[in-house]
């Protein structure tokens, strides 16, 4: 499977989306073919983690790449413990959206169910 | 291998000053009667003569010619000329003057120097100035060369372009096929870092490739000085980087390269895991 990148995932470092004076602003591609495991680290599902592995041809170091996530729950300094707030479920359903894709698609844009966006209030990613 | 690419840029060395008036700061430019005030300036003095070139060292893509020396402080223009960065919006008030004759002259008076570019370059390569603060961004002031000659005897060499380029900050020279490439397929991920202030700005994009290598992909003057340039022109990189990814991945071979679109002064540094 070529290269197919999901973004982008915009994070505004917790400053105002809508100033446009001073900003600190992330934009994220991640690259999702021959992606192998959704990993949600912790009990509060606020990191999840895409390993790629890379099976064929020699990257220049490490045996995976993947990209880290970060969400921030809207109104909570941390996220409860126990608590699903669909995070694995709306990457799970993105990672789908990839791999049913054309062939003519190389940049999907992510898809943001209502119900996330009513728990979060921005999602990181962090490719590695 | 699919790859996409950037020029490579050289620095040429020993280029003669071809400035008649490296920097000058306009008070007032008015685009319907061609008038240039400049206060600071002593036009007359400095003997500035009708015919001489005017243009945005930062953005040569268009310039004006003198049709009158008004005053020591006035001028009176063909027509407009550049006062912004390409895409950006904040006016740049600078201007530089040059003779008719330097204009379109990229000059050298070292023999090696010459030899070199002789034997390196040729019609159709581009060239481009930094510009005066050095902030020629993207595909800024870059011009093509229409002719190349040397004199061995003067131990001189002078390169003809189709814009005026500022030579009295550093100039690049690229050479067609010579380029910096990255592998798409080995792209981990790709995060577009844009950042602002009052006083400062810039844009970036890390091209993360697996472990701690990744590629840092960022105009050659990669600070700005307002938001608003930010905001221009940072949509325009992520769309030429994006737009390079989709069109290379969709290539039916299996090596394939796509430069990317306006990447004239930009750079790509390598980091690497030990």
């Amino acid at each position: 499977m070529s290269a197919k990148f999901l973004g982008p995932f915009v994070s505004y470092d917790g400053l105002d989306p809508s100033d446009t004076s001073s900003f600190d602003n992330y934009r994220v591609y991640a690259n999702f073919s021959n992606f192998m495991e959704i990993y949600q680290e912790g009990e509060n599902a606020e990191i999840i983690t895409m390993y790629r592995h890379l099976y064929k041809g020699t990257p220049p170091t490490g045996s995976f790449t993947g990209a880290y996530f970060e969400f921030y729950v809207i109104g909570e300094e941390d996220s409860l413990a126990d608590s699903d707030y669909g995070f694995t479920k709306f990457l799970n359903r993105n990672v789908s959206n990839v791999l049913t894709s054309s062939p003519e698609q190389v940049i999907i844009k992510p898809e943001y169910p209502q119900s996330l966006a009513a728990v979060s209030q921005q999602t990181y990613c962090s490719p590695f | 291998m699919k790859t996409i690419s950037i020029p490579r840029a050289r620095q040429l060395a020993n280029v003669t000053n071809n400035m008649f008036l490296s920097s000058a700061t306009w008070d007032s430019f008015d685009t319907s009667t061609f008038q240039l005030v400049s206060s600071a300036s002593t036009f007359i003095a400095l003997g500035v003569q009708p015919g001489y070139i005017v243009f945005n060292p930062e953005n040569s893509s268009t310039w004006a010619e003198v049709v009158s020396v008004d005053s020591e402080t006035q001028l009176t223009l063909s027509g407009v000329f550049s006062t912004t960065v390409i895409g950006g919006t904040t006016e740049l008030q600078r201007f530089s003057i040059v003779t008719p004759a330097e204009a379109f002259l990229v000059s050298t008076t070292d023999l090696a120097t010459a030899k070199q570019w002789w034997s390196t370059y040729k019609v159709g390569d581009k060239i481009q100035s930094k510009g005066q603060q050095q902030r020629t961004l993207a595909n800024l002031a870059v011009s093509t060369i229409l002719d190349i000659t040397i004199d061995v005897v003067a131990g001189t060499a002078e390169i003809t372009v189709d814009k005026p380029m500022q030579t009295s900050n550093p100039i690049l020279a690229y050479k067609q096929g010579d380029i910096m490439a990255i592998p798409v397929n080995y792209i981990s991920g790709l995060e577009f870092y844009s950042y602002a202030n009052s006083t400062s700005g810039e844009f970036i994009v890390i091209m993360y490739m697996g472990g701690a290598d990744e590629y840092e992909v960022r105009p050659i003057n990669e600070f700005l000085t307002s938001a608003e340039d930010v905001l221009a022109l940072q949509p325009k990189f992520e769309a030429a980087v994006m737009n390079a990814i989709s069109e290379v991945i969709r290539a039916p071979w299996p090596t394939a390269n796509v430069m990317i679109e306006d990447s004239y002064g930009w750079e790509i540094d390598f980091y690497y895991e030990y």
